[in-house]
């Protein structure tokens, strides 16, 4: 990024759509992601200016952008200090989105911010140079917190806060996409003013500056070998804070990672010392970029990758919570299991075999959403999956894709076509998982149709029905209680 | 505390299809002669319609309902469930594994079922063969005879492409 961004003042309560605008359009594909981007931008800078505002980005700029996107998709390692380094002061710069709910941004300044507060989530301010005081408007009064260069402060969800730079600040920050601003002198309305209670012990013990490099050296350094195990891992690791899904954690290591994916969530990778070579599976093949101290990388929601650092390297992880899967393959998208013995690895349960355009798409979504593996995974030279087999509990079920060489060749009747060009599915599944809202949840997020409200049955499973984005109906279920087996009434 | 919860009920698979077919009666009667299925549930609407029911098939649960029950005209309604005969085929097909599937196949066309591709042996391992039951859904009926590794699978299917080309 050669050029500033047009700067706003951290706390301008006009930022917030413009920040919600560009992270909402980072996972869209490339070509879409470019006509909206520039439309909505054009939008947002026009409403701006009515109302006296300036936009975040200038039209270069998004070109600049967009261009980086294409030649890297999945792939772009913020260097945070250079962009800190040509920004103006009392402006923000806008780098990625993590999650649904985060935008990584960096900011710098020599003056008193507005207050501000973040609705949706809590706020990681890392302090990269400097120092600033923050002052945070809590339920027992005013609490001042001291953050130096190399640590980090987060701040709760709904929490007013300003920060005057001692004499200046440049940090990163992870900030909910909410975020409201104010000029008054105290942004509260005057029943909240009083100091009720004494501060909380919880509340002061999160309003206390986490020191990073500190935090590491309260774990072992991690040297990584074929007989690494798990365990190992974790005890090197010391987790520091939680924001929103992610387990904010430090973790210094030499040598190899295994490969690793969060099938819920983006992970956040910043290098605090040294550095490493991080490669990621993206659709193009294996992709490897130089992580240096001081460089961000927003790791994409299901995407493997894995890290090499030749020499120590200190990092900060943003992980999504419960959410990592290992593999030690060479190549962890297809699992090499061999089908063993007949009798107990061959499914005996009838196996459903679904059609699916763009079944690529869909081995991802029945990934992240129910939480399938992939026990074999065809692809054409065009990038088509012709067929995958996936596990989804205890049941196999297989997908092709009907625009596929291997289908057309094979079914001269038109027999394997998708739902839509049926106009319909006679077939529904049914699918039991440990937490039917929570899977849901997701299924809607991930793009499905709400067919069926989750609600408690008579059958005695708590329920609800999805139809997927490729026209597949599933009605996802968990017991309500630990039931017997079902008797034929 | 409660115990900790068990996602699938005993008996049960992580997931169960659930068939909509025209005439659900004369359907149970067919996949009880040609599959084996047994029948553990049956619920009959006032008209004797088969609103819905309950079959096994080996070791796994299959539901179905008749497409002209209440049950049915209430998803019909929400536009999302109606027989394969009215949509004209159906986008999800069924592997199941039995004892022996030439004489499961030759049972299922002697009841009236139409053969899509006879029972041979796949490069898989599996000696398979396809029909289309006289309701409008798929079935590959396979025995499994060998164990192939599946990245063997995948390089077999492979070639097979290639040399189709």
């Amino acid at each position: 990024m050669a050029k500033p961004d047009a700067s706003l003042p951290t706390s301008d309560p006009r930022l917030a759509a413009i920040l919600r605008i560009a992270g909402e359009l980072r996972d869209l594909p490339r070509a879409d992601f470019r006509n909206r981007l520039k439309a909505d931008l054009a939008a947002q800078s026009k409403e701006l200016e009515s109302v006296g505002g300036k936009p975040l980005f200038t039209h270069d700029d998004i070109e600049e952008r967009l261009k980086q996107l294409e030649e890297q998709p999945n792939f772009i390692v913020h260097d945070v200090r250079a962009a800190l380094s040509d920004l103006p002061d009392m402006s923000m710069r806008f780098l990625d989105s993590v999650n649904d709910n985060h935008l990584l941004i960096v900011s710098r300044g020599d003056k008193r911010t507005h207050w501000e507060r973040h609705l949706g989530g809590d706020e990681m301010i890392y302090v990269m140079d400097g120092e600033t005081e923050i002052v945070t408007l809590t339920d027992g009064g005013p609490v001042q917190s001291t953050i130096h260069a190399g640590s980090m402060f987060i701040c709760p969800e709904g929490l007013w806060h300003r920060l005057t730079p001692r004499p200046f600040v440049s940090a990163l920050y992870l900030t909910p996409r909410r975020t409201e601003g104010s000029e008054a002198k105290d942004p509260r309305p005057k029943s909240e003013r009083v100091a009720r209670r004494p501060v909380r012990r919880t509340t002061a013990a999160k309003l206390q500056e986490h020191d990073l490099r500190a935090a590491l050296r309260e774990v072992p350094h991690l040297n990584i070998t074929a007989d690494t195990t798990g365990e190992d891992a974790n005890a090197a690791v010391r987790n520091v804070a939680k924001i929103g899904n992610l387990t904010l954690g430090v973790m210094s290591y030499t040598g190899q990672t295994p490969w690793e994916r969060h099938p819920d969530g983006d992970e956040l990778l910043l290098a605090l010392d040294g550095e490493l070579d991080i490669t990621t599976l993206t659709d193009d093949g294996p992709v490897t970029r130089k992580l240096r101290a001081g460089e961000a990388f927003v790791c994409p929601q299901g995407l493997w990758h894995r890290q090499f650092a030749e020499k120590s390297v200190s990092m900060l992880y943003g992980t999504p919570v419960d959410s990592s899967e290992n593999s030690d393959a060479d190549d962890p998208r297809v699992v090499a299991e061999k089908v063993a013995a007949p009798a107990a690895p061959v499914s005996r349960s009838i196996m459903p075999f679904l059609y699916i355009e763009g079944a690529a798409k869909a081995v991802e979504f029945y990934r992240s959403v129910f939480g399938a593996t992939v026990l074999m995974r065809d692809e054409e030279p065009s990038g088509i999956v012709s067929h995958a087999m996936l596990k989804m509990g205890d049941t196999t079920v297989m997908l092709s894709d009907p625009s596929s060489r291997d289908v057309k060749q094979n079914d001269v009747n038109r027999l394997s076509r998708p739902p839509r060009s049926y106009g319909g599915s006679p077939v529904h599944l049914y699918i039991y998982v440990a937490d039917v809202d929570d899977v849901v949840r997701r299924a809607l997020a991930a793009g499905a149709k709400a067919i069926d409200q989750v609600e408690d049955r008579d059958w005695g499973d708590r329920c609800g029905g999805i139809e997927d984005p490729w026209g597949h109906v599933w009605f996802v279920g968990t017991p309500l209680k630990d039931v017997p087996p079902k008797d034929s009434n | 505390m409660a115990s900790k919860m068990k996602s699938i009920p005993k008996g049960w698979h992580s997931v169960t299809p659930f068939l909509c077919v025209k005439d659900a009666a004369r359907a149970i009667e067919f996949y009880s002669k040609a599959f084996g299925a047994t029948e553990l549930q049956r619920i009959e609407e006032a008209d004797g319609k088969v609103n819905h029911a309950l079959l096994k098939i080996g070791d796994s649960m299959v539901r179905l309902s008749d497409d002209s029950s209440k049950h049915v005209a209430e998803w019909v309604a929400k536009g999302w469930s109606r027989s394969p005969q009215s949509l004209g085929g159906t986008p999800v097909h069924f592997y199941v594994y039995v004892e022996d599937s030439d004489a499961v196949f030759k049972r299922a066309i002697a009841a009236g079922a139409k053969a899509m591709e006879p029972v041979t042996d796949k490069e898989w391992g599996d000696r398979l063969g396809s029909l289309t039951d006289p309701f409008g859904h798929i079935w590959m009926i396979a025995t499994h005879e060998r164990d192939v590794p599946i990245e063997e699978v995948s390089k077999k299917r492979a070639g097979v492409g290639r040399a189709a080309n």
